[in-house]
């Protein structure tokens, strides 16, 4: 049985460590290790973007990433080792706002689990991003409403 | 009945939580009316009602229901339109 990490980390206090996210799914048994790292961009439709904070309802959060997790396992393999951290607060340009390590035996499953619980986070996890532009302004971004009973929506594209 | 709701995203100029009174009985569906009634108690000017209509509300473990029944005390967190990740 693979193991599951999931957490959110304060990024004044805690940022997210891309080392230490591969090294918690480099395990003897997994032959592939596939990383997604999110980070600020610097602009947003047509918007300069200085920076962004992310807003979290951790504990919905945190039960969020667990189901995706499970529903990965359920999917590709119950040995996939699994790590997902999200930051919550005050990021600059380049920062990290998500890193999710997938470690498993071949690389298929590895690139499958990977994108499917980005996907699934981006649609499903009670999390808010508010841009701050360089003239001054910001804004919340306009995201995916939820469904009532929100469970593996669709893996298009996003964002 | 007294109801929190606990905000995010969007809702965060209006602060951490807005209490409501309910009517015993009330579900979930009943919510919105007077949670953006006390919106605009803060801010005169809020007048998003599409903000109101596209959120959800949620414990810490679920998503709720429409339907979903409601009781004195409950502490319960609106969830606009996500956009982690």
């Amino acid at each position: 049985m693979g193991e599951i990490f999931v957490e959110i980390f304060n990024s004044d206090e805690k940022p997210i460590n891309i080392e230490v996210a591969l090294s918690h799914v480099t395990q003897a048994p997994n032959g592939a290790e596939t990383m997604f790292i999110g980070t600020v961009r610097n602009h947003n439709q047509g918007k300069q973007v200085l920076g962004v904070s992310y807003d979290v309802f951790e504990p919905l959060a945190k039960q969020s990433f667990l189901e995706i997790c499970q529903e990965a396992q359920k999917k590709w393999g119950k040995d996939l080792d699994l790590y997902v951290v999200h930051s919550r607060g005050r990021l600059n340009i380049g920062g990290v706002s998500i890193v999710i390590g997938v470690g498993s035996p071949h690389r298929d499953e590895g690139f499958k689990a990977c994108r499917y619980i980005i996907e699934q986070i981006k649609h499903r996890s009670p999390i808010w991003k508010l841009e701050h532009y360089v003239d001054g302004d910001s804004e919340w971004t306009k995201g995916c409403e939820l469904c009532e009973h929100s469970h593996q929506v669709p893996e298009h594209s996003h964002g | 009945m007294k109801i929190i709701v606990q905000l995010f995203g969007a809702y965060r100029p209006f602060g951490e939580q807005v209490e409501i009174d309910l009517a015993q009985g009330a579900q979930v569906s009943d919510i919105r009316e007077p949670f953006f009634a006390e919106l605009q108690l803060i801010d005169k000017n809020f007048n998003n009602k599409a903000l109101l209509d596209s959120s959800r509300f949620a414990t810490k473990t679920e998503i709720l229901s429409e339907n979903a029944a409601l009781k004195n005390g409950d502490i319960i967190a609106i969830i606009p339109p996500v956009a982690g990740g």
